[in-house]
C-alpha cells in the first residue's frame, strides 16, 4: 500500500517536473502569441503578459493579406514535398547501388558523397549563384529544390546506407532466383524494409528546407517563388514598426510546421529511433 | 546474382542523377572556390592572380576570423556541455512517463525546434530588448533587477545569448535523438536493475549512459557540424556586433564576399572553413571512437 | 567510372566557369522584344518590403497605376531589407545579371560598383528638366556628364521630439549640449528615455557619430578629408573631443539601455508609444505623423529640431544631408527603354513629389513647395523649415564615400565609438587603419 503510494507520488513528481521543462520551453512562443493578439502600445507596457481583451485578429488578418501568408505556404509545401520525394529516391538508388551492387570506385564514390555531410552550405552560396546563372535557373523553383537536394542528399544516403546493409542478402538472392532484376529488387525487397529510414530521411530534409533562409534569399528573387521565412522578413527592417502584426506573421508562419510534426510525429520518432539503433 | 549486381548499366542508371546533382551544386562550387581564392576577384574588375596572398593575409593577420574560429569553439562547447546533459536527463524522463503523457510531452518540447530561424531569431531579439523585453521584465519581477542586461550589445552578454538561443533552438532535436537512444536499451535491462533496486542515479550511470554511447557519440558530432555552420541566427540578431565579439566564420565569410566585395578573400575563408570543418570531423570521430573502443 | 566522373567534373567547371566570366550573360540578343502592345514584365529591385505602409506602398501605388494605364506590362518586384539588399546586388552586379529596373543609393561605396561595371542605363537629361529637381539634387546621379538615376528623397538627419513630453515637464527644445543634458536629466527622472537610438544595423549610428563631430567643429570638411587621408583621425582634436563627449552623454544614459542593438522599429516604437522624448533619425521617418496605427495623441505632438550643437565651435543649422536613395535601370536590360518610360512615370512630379507630400510619407528630392498646404502635419512644417534654414550641408555621410569594406569596417567602428565600447583613441586608430586599407584600394 505504501508502496503504491510512493510510486504514485514519484509518477506525479516526474509528469509536474516534465511539465515545468515543457513550459519553459514553450514559453516563448506563448508569449509570442499572446502579443500577436494585443496591440502595439501593450508590447512598450510593463506588464509580462497580457490577457488579450478583446483579442486583435486584425493583427492575424493584415498577417494573411498584407504578408500574402498563403502564397509562402503553398510555395514551401511545393519545394519541400519535391525535394524530399527525390532526397529518398535517389538516397535509395545510390545506397543500393553503393553498398550492394559490385563495381570498382563504390567505395571512393561513398566516401565523397558522405562528405558532403560536412560541406558548410555557405561556402557554395556565391560560386552556385553565377553557376546557376549560367545555367539560367536562377529565380526558379529549381534553383532552390537542386541545392535542398545536393545537401539533403548526403544525409540520406548515410541513413539510408545503414539500413540497407542490414537487409538478409537471402531475401535478394530468392528475389533473384525468381528472375528478379535490379529495379524489381529494390522494389520488392529494398523499399518495403526500408521504410522507417525513409521517414527519417523525409524528417531531416523537411527540417533542413522548411526553414532555409539563406539560399533562398540569395538564389530566388519574386514572391511568387519564395518561402515562408519571407512572410516574415517583409514584415521587418527600416520603415516597419508594427510590431504586433510582425509577431503574428512570425506565430502563423510556425504554425504548418507544427501541425505536419503532430501528424507525423509517431512515424517521424520511429525514423528517427529506428535511425539510432542502427547506429 | 553477381552478375545482376555488377550491370553496369544498371549502376550507372542508379548512381548518375546523384552524382551529377553533387558535382553541380557542391563538388564544382568547392572548386570554383579553390580558383578564385587565389585570385583578387571583386565581381567587377578583371581578376589577378595573386597566389596565396589571401591565405596568407587570412592566417597571418586576420584577427576576425580567429576570433570567429574562437567562437565556433565556445558555441560548440555550449551545446555539449549544457544542452546535452539536459536533454538526456529530459529524455530519460519523457521516456519513463509511458502512455499518453510520454507522447504529449515528447511534442511539447520538440515544438520550438520547428519554428523557422527567421522567426526565433526575431523572436529574441524582441525578448531580450533591455527595455520592454520579457526576459528583463521576468528578471525585475523576480526581484533580480541587478541581472538585467543590455543583452545584446555586452561583448560577453551577447554571445552568451547566442549560445542560450542555439540552446534553446536545438534543445528539441538533442533531446528526440537521446530519446529515440534510450528507447533502443533493451526494457529487460533497465527492469532487472530497478527490481535489484537500483537507484535513479544509478540507473542512469551504470545502465543507461554506456548503452547511449553511440548515440552520445553522433549528437556530439551534430553539435560540432552545428557549430560550425552556424549563421543564420547570428545574420539575423547581431551580424557581428559589437565589434566582432559574436562573429561566426560562416557570417564572416558572407560578409566578406557580399558586403565587402571581397570575393577573392571570401573564397579563401570559404576553403579554410571546408578544410577545418573536414578537420573537426575527423577529430571527432578520432577521439570518440577510441572512447568506444575502451 | 572514376574516367566519367572525371570528365564530367571538367564539363560541369567549364560551364560554369564561362557563365561566371558573364560576358555571355544572354541579355543582347533581340532588343526589339518589347513592342508596345507585347506583354512585357519589368524586373523591379526594391529596398521596400513592406509594401502596405510608407514608401513601399507610394512605389506600390505607382506601379499598379501604371500597369492600368499600359496592360501590357506587369511587375515582378524583388524586395529586401536595406542590409541584405545591397548584398544581394553586389551579386548581381558580379554575375552581371541586374534586374531590369532598381533602386539605386547614389552614395559612392554603392553606386561606384555599379558604374564601374558600366551597369546602368544613362538618362537624357533633358528629360527631366520639367521635374522639377531641386538644384544639385542629380549631381550623384551623374558622371562624366551622364545622368544615371534620379532621386527619390532629400535625405537629413534630425532630432524628432514628442512635444507633450516636453510641455508636461516645461522643458524647451533644447538649443545646445548643457539644454540637452538637463532635458535628459529632467526626463531621466521621470522615467522617461530621453532619446531612442537604433543601432542594430549601425549606420544610424554612423550618422550620428558624423553629425556629433559635425556639432562639435563646426567643420563639415574635416572627416572627408581623414577619410581622403590628408589628415589623420588619430591625434585630432575635434575628434576626440567629439568622441568624448558623446561617450559621456551615452553613459548618462541619453539614448536607450542597449540601443546598440536595438532594431530600426524597436528604437521608432520606443518614441511612438511615448516611452522615449526625442529620436535620432532621418527626414524619411516624417510618416510618423499620419501613420494611423499610432495613437493619435503622440501624431499631434510630434516634432522635429536640428541635433543641438555640442561646443560654441558647432552650429546648430549645419546639417548631415544628401540626396541618397532613387532609382536607375539597367544598362544590360532588354525593356530599358520601357523601364525609362515608367522611370519617368514614377518620378513625374505630380506621381512621386506630389503623392509622397501630400500623404506625408517622405521629403521629395523634387520641389514639393508647391504641395505645400495647411493640411501638412506640423512635422513637414517642420522639416521644411529645418531644411530651409539649413546653413551647410555634409553631401554624401563620410562612411558611404570610400570602398564598400571602408563602409562595413567604419560602421562598426562608430557603433563602438557611440556605446562607448571602445576609447576615443582606439577607434580613430582603427578608422587610420580603415581609410588607409581603402585608399590603396582604391588606387589599385
Amino acid at each position: 500500500m505504501i508502496a503504491e503510494k510512493k510510486k504514485k507520488w514519484k509518477r506525479a513528481r516526474l509528469l509536474i517536473l516534465l511539465s515545468v521543462v515543457a513550459l519553459l520551453n514553450l514559453f516563448p512562443l506563448v508569449w509570442l502569441l499572446d502579443y500577436s493578439l494585443l496591440s502595439n502600445s501593450d508590447f512598450y507596457g510593463d506588464s509580462i503578459m497580457k490577457l488579450p481583451a478583446p483579442p486583435l485578429w486584425s493583427n492575424y488578418f493584415s498577417a494573411i493579406v498584407d504578408g500574402k501568408f498563403f502564397n509562402y505556404l503553398l510555395n514551401s509545401l511545393f519545394i519541400t514535398g519535391i525535394t524530399i520525394a527525390v532526397v529518398i529516391t535517389l538516397s535509395i538508388c545510390l545506397g543500393y547501388a553503393l553498398i550492394r551492387m559490385k563495381w570498382k570506385g563504390s567505395r571512393f564514390v561513398y566516401t565523397l558523397l558522405i562528405t558532403g555531410i560536412m560541406i558548410p552550405i555557405h561556402t557554395t552560396l556565391l560560386p552556385n549563384f553565377f553557376a546557376f546563372q549560367a545555367y539560367g535557373i536562377l529565380n526558379t523553383r529549381i534553383a532552390l529544390i537542386l541545392p535542398y537536394i545536393a545537401f539533403s542528399m548526403s544525409l540520406g544516403l548515410f541513413i539510408m546506407s545503414g539500413f540497407i546493409e542490414g537487409i538478409p542478402r537471402s531475401l535478394e538472392e530468392a528475389a533473384v532466383m525468381d528472375g528478379c532484376g535490379v529495379l524489381r529488387i529494390i522494389k520488392n525487397v529494398v523499399i518495403p524494409l526500408s521504410k522507417p529510414a525513409a521517414v527519417t530521411v523525409a524528417t531531416m530534409t523537411f527540417f533542413n528546407c522548411w526553414n532555409e533562409f539563406i539560399m533562398a534569399a540569395t538564389y530566388t528573387s519574386s514572391d511568387t517563388i519564395r518561402t515562408l521565412p519571407f512572410a516574415v522578413m517583409n514584415f521587418s527592417g527600416k520603415y516597419t514598426s508594427n510590431y504586433t502584426v510582425q509577431f503574428a506573421v512570425m506565430f502563423l508562419s510556425t504554425v504548418p510546421a507544427i501541425i505536419i510534426f503532430i501528424l507525423f510525429n509517431k512515424q517521424m520518432t520511429k525514423g528517427i529511433i529506428a535511425g539510432a539503433i542502427k547506429e | 546474382m553477381s552478375k545482376v549486381l555488377s550491370n553496369k548499366k544498371m549502376i550507372a542508371l542508379l548512381v548518375l542523377p546523384g552524382i551529377i546533382i553533387f558535382c553541380l551544386v557542391i563538388l564544382v562550387p568547392i572548386f570554383m572556390s579553390v580558383f578564385y581564392s587565389v585570385t583578387d576577384y571583386n565581381g567587377i574588375d578583371a581578376m589577378k592572380f595573386v597566389g596565396l596572398t589571401n591565405y596568407k593575409k587570412l592566417i597571418m593577420d586576420d584577427k576576425i576570423m580567429w576570433l570567429s574560429i574562437r567562437n565556433v569553439f565556445i558555441l560548440s562547447a555550449g551545446l555539449i556541455i549544457i544542452q546535452h546533459p539536459l536533454s538526456i536527463v529530459c529524455a530519460i524522463y519523457v521516456d519513463k512517463a509511458g502512455g499518453v503523457w510520454e507522447k504529449i510531452f515528447r511534442v511539447l518540447i520538440f515544438i520550438p525546434s520547428m519554428t523557422s530561424v527567421v522567426v526565433t531569431a526575431k523572436l529574441w531579439m524582441n525578448m531580450l530588448d533591455p527595455t520592454f523585453g520579457l526576459v528583463n521584465k521576468i528578471l525585475k519581477a523576480v526581484g533580480l533587477t541587478s541581472w538585467c542586461q543590455a543583452w545584446m550589445t555586452e561583448t560577453t552578454t551577447a554571445l552568451i545569448a547566442i549560445v542560450l538561443i542555439e540552446i534553446w533552438v536545438g534543445f528539441g532535436w538533442s533531446m528526440l535523438i537521446y530519446y529515440a537512444g534510450v528507447k533502443g536499451i533493451p526494457a529487460d535491462q533497465i527492469d532487472a536493475a530497478r527490481i535489484d533496486g537500483a537507484a535513479d542515479g544509478h540507473l542512469i550511470t551504470k545502465i543507461i549512459l554506456p548503452q547511449l554511447k553511440p548515440i552520445i557519440r553522433i549528437n556530439i558530432t551534430l553539435a560540432i557540424v552545428n557549430a560550425l555552420k552556424m549563421m543564420e541566427t547570428v545574420y539575423l540578431t547581431t551580424n557581428g556586433a559589437p565589434g566582432n565579439a559574436t562573429q561566426f566564420v560562416a557570417n564572416y565569410l558572407y560578409v566578406k564576399a557580399f558586403s565587402d566585395q571581397k570575393y577573392g578573400y571570401a573564397n579563401a575563408i570559404s576553403v579554410v572553413f571546408i578544410v577545418i570543418c573536414l578537420i573537426a570531423n575527423f577529430i571527432t570521430k578520432q577521439i570518440t571512437a577510441e572512447r568506444g573502443e575502451k | 567510372m572514376k574516367k566519367i566522373l572525371a570528365y564530367l567534373l571538367v564539363i560541369s567547371i567549364v560551364f560554369a566557369m564561362t557563365g561566371c566570366a558573364g560576358e555571355t550573360a544572354s541579355n543582347d540578343n533581340d532588343s526589339q522584344y518589347a513592342k508596345t502592345d507585347e506583354k512585357i514584365t519589368i524586373r523591379f529591385f526594391s529596398n521596400l518590403p513592406d509594401r502596405s505602409t510608407g514608401q513601399g506602398k507610394l512605389e506600390q501605388m505607382i506601379m499598379d497605376n501604371y500597369c492600368k494605364e499600359n496592360p501590357n506590362v506587369t511587375f515582378e518586384v524583388e524586395t529586401l531589407d536595406d542590409v541584405s539588399f545591397s548584398q544581394k546586388l553586389k551579386a548581381y552586379i558580379a554575375s552581371n545579371n541586374l534586374p531590369d529596373m532598381l533602386y539605386v543609393n547614389s552614395l559612392p561605396a554603392e553606386i561606384t560598383p555599379l558604374l564601374n561595371s558600366n551597369a546602368l542605363a544613362d538618362l537624357s537629361e533633358e528629360d527631366y528638366e520639367n521635374y522639377d529637381f531641386i538644384q544639385g539634387a542629380l549631381d550623384g546621379y551623374k558622371f562624366d556628364g551622364k545622368l544615371y538615376g534620379l532621386p527619390r528623397n532629400t535625405d537629413f538627419m534630425v532630432l524628432y521630439y514628442n512635444q507633450a513630453l516636453f510641455d508636461q515637464y516645461d522643458l524647451d527644445f533644447p538649443t545646445n549640449l548643457e539644454e540637452l543634458k538637463h532635458c535628459s536629466e529632467v526626463f531621466l527622472k521621470n522615467g522617461i528615455i530621453p532619446c531612442s537610438l537604433s543601432g542594430q544595423e549601425q549606420w544610424p549610428l554612423a550618422l550620428y557619430f558624423q553629425e556629433v563631430i559635425l556639432k562639435t567643429s563646426g567643420n563639415q570638411q574635416e572627416i572627408y578629408d581623414a577619410v581622403d587621408r590628408k589628415i589623420q583621425f588619430s591625434g585630432n582634436d575635434n575628434f576626440i573631443k567629439a568622441i568624448e563627449l558623446m561617450q559621456e552623454l551615452t553613459k548618462s544614459n541619453f539614448a536607450q539601455e542597449g540601443f546598440a542593438a536595438s532594431e530600426y522599429g524597436a528604437a521608432m516604437n520606443l518614441f511612438t508609444q511615448g516611452k522615449a522624448a526625442m529620436y535620432y533619425m532621418g527626414e524619411w521617418d516624417m510618416g510618423m505623423a499620419t501613420d494611423e496605427t499610432l495613437p493619435e495623441e503622440f501624431r499631434e505632438n510630434v516634432r522635429a529640431g536640428y541635433l543641438p550643437a555640442f561646443t560654441e565651435n558647432g552650429k546648430n543649422t549645419d546639417l548631415v544631408a544628401w540626396y541618397g536613395g532613387g532609382y536607375g535601370v539597367s544598362a544590360n536590360s532588354k525593356l530599358k527603354d520601357e523601364c525609362i518610360k515608367f522611370l519617368n512615370y514614377l518620378m513625374k512630379p505630380e506621381n512621386w513629389a506630389k503623392l509622397s507630400w501630400e500623404n506625408g510619407l517622405n521629403f521629395p528630392a523634387q520641389d514639393a513647395t508647391k504641395y505645400v498646404s495647411d493640411n501638412d502635419s506640423q512635422l513637414q512644417k517642420d522639416l521644411v523649415e529645418i531644411l530651409a534654414n539649413a546653413s551647410s550641408t555634409s553631401g554624401v555621410d563620410f562612411y558611404d564615400s570610400s570602398t564598400s569594406e571602408f563602409m562595413t569596417a567604419c560602421m562598426s567602428i562608430c557603433q563602438n565609438a557611440v556605446s562607448g565600447n571602445a576609447s576615443a583613441e582606439e577607434c580613430l586608430a582603427e578608422l587610420d587603419k580603415a581609410a588607409d586599407t581603402a585608399k590603396s584600394d582604391m588606387e589599385k
